[in-house]
């Protein structure tokens, strides 16, 4: 009785509680996101009443913050929620304190109406840095908004205006260049060396190590996820200023091309999925070298070049970096809303959240 | 200490005090939701200057209880 920690063997009760009072995800998504095979302790708790009955649930994600100059433990609480009625009443609390004594820094991401109202009383913080940028990339995805659903006899002529405005806002197939991307089933372990080059660039932020980025995105059961290195050429292309670092094991020249961007410097993964009827196409995260703004603005527009080949209607990315806004910016993303991070505590030294690099890696909804 | 935390009661959930008694808990205070809830437990941790463990704070349902585990944090 009392607070438990989520285990394969926990009883069925939890499990429906999941899928009845959180989400209806199926058994696959809670042992995927908690774990629940390997074992791996302090990822989610639920409360047992005396009678057997489930009185609520939270769930974290842990990854590792990197901040400048120190790490910390750190947890996304990604599943919240109570039995209603006078059962539920203080569990919620409960759960939250076991949370945050499970890890150094607990965060969550917008929250629900009832989290937002909540957490201040817990003297929690919160800051809007990061927003989520969109940019339509289909007449449908032009059309299909506010007004048009409201009045169906304005769909002919704005179907009409929005295909002669997506010829005019088409993305254009990038020019060739120093960069490439290749795709990839799974992130190697060699990427690690890149990552460790790029995290000094881009702290504070939070863990992107390969077996951080298979877990979420190549491991995830309902899958929707394409995932890229990122290669710059050498100095012979002209284009990039920096040698391959000791360690880059993911250097590798196409044969028979001897301007082809050979060096791993970073990573992309996007996904798509349906959601209104709409295909929606999202930039989830990247990493680049930083100190080059034209790999940036490559980069998205590739990212966006391959959304668009795959017919996508909108285009989202999650941002917090000025040179990403940027670079969205100059793609005619629009800034639509921003996207609250809640933290309670933070290790001293460790900047506030309103100075991470924040994507959808770390917010995105698939993972709540 | 009743006293103290029937006080408290009454300025989380504006009533007064003679409101409370041995039947204080979820079903006969009107308004005692999770929210609620919550104040009344940061309320409380104010008052007496302690910080409830994890397992204590869905026990904090009765005048009963409540003083029993503010007791215990001494």
């Amino acid at each position: 009785m009392g607070i438990l920690a989520l285990e394969a063997s926990s009883p069925d009760a939890v499990f429906e509680f999941l899928e009845t009072g959180v989400s209806p995800r199926g058994r696959a998504h809670w042992r995927w996101k908690y774990q629940l095979e390997r074992a791996a302790p302090g990822r989610a708790f639920y409360h047992l009443a005396r009678d057997g009955s489930v009185g609520g649930f939270i769930g974290l994600m842990p990854t590792t913050l990197y901040s400048r100059d120190t790490t910390a433990r750190a947890a996304w609480f990604v599943d919240w929620a109570t039995r209603p009625g006078e059962g539920g009443v203080g569990v919620g609390v409960g759960l939250l304190r076991r949370a945050e004594a499970a890890t150094d820094v607990l965060l969550t991401l917008q929250g629900s109406a009832d989290t937002r109202q909540i957490l201040p009383k817990l003297r929690w913080h919160a800051v809007e840095r990061p927003a989520t940028w969109v940019l339509r990339s289909s007449a449908r995805g032009l059309v299909e908004r506010g007004p048009v659903r409201r009045h169906a006899w304005l769909r002919l002529p704005a179907v009409a205006l929005a295909r002669l405005a997506r010829l005019a806002t088409r993305i254009a197939k990038p020019a060739p260049s120093a960069f490439a991307l290749r795709e990839v089933e799974r992130f190697p372990e060699s990427y690690d060396a890149v990552w460790a080059e790029r995290r000094r660039e881009f702290a504070p932020l939070m863990e992107r190590t390969s077996a951080q980025l298979n877990f979420m995105c190549a491991d995830y059961p309902e899958g929707g996820y394409q995932r890229f290195l990122v290669l710059a050429a050498d100095r012979a292309a002209g284009n990039v200023a920096a040698p391959p670092a000791a360690g880059n094991a993911l250097a590798a020249r196409p044969a028979g091309d001897a301007r082809a961007p050979e060096r791993v410097v970073g990573h992309l993964v996007l996904r798509t999925d349906r959601k209104d009827g709409q295909t929606r196409g999202r930039i989830i995260d990247a990493l680049w070298e930083r100190e080059r703004p034209d790999l940036v603005e490559w980069l998205v527009h590739q990212a966006c070049w391959v959304l668009q080949e795959r017919s996508v209607d909108y285009i989202e990315c999650t941002a917090s970096a000025p040179d990403l806004e940027r670079a969205l910016r100059a793609l005619r993303f629009r800034r639509r809303h921003p996207v609250p991070i809640w933290y309670h505590r933070l290790p001293a030294g460790v900047e506030t959240p309103d100075t991470w690099f924040i994507t959808y890696l770390d917010c995105d909804r698939a993972y709540r | 200490m009743r006293t103290d935390i029937i006080a408290v009661f009454s300025e989380v959930f504006g009533l007064p005090v003679e409101r409370f008694g041995d039947d204080t808990a979820p079903a006969t205070i009107e308004g005692w939701n999770s929210v609620r809830h919550v104040e009344l437990v940061v309320a409380l941790e104010e008052r007496f200057g302690c910080m409830f463990d994890p397992e204590e704070v869905p026990e904090l349902t009765s005048l009963q209880r409540i003083e029993e585990i503010v007791r215990r944090h001494g």
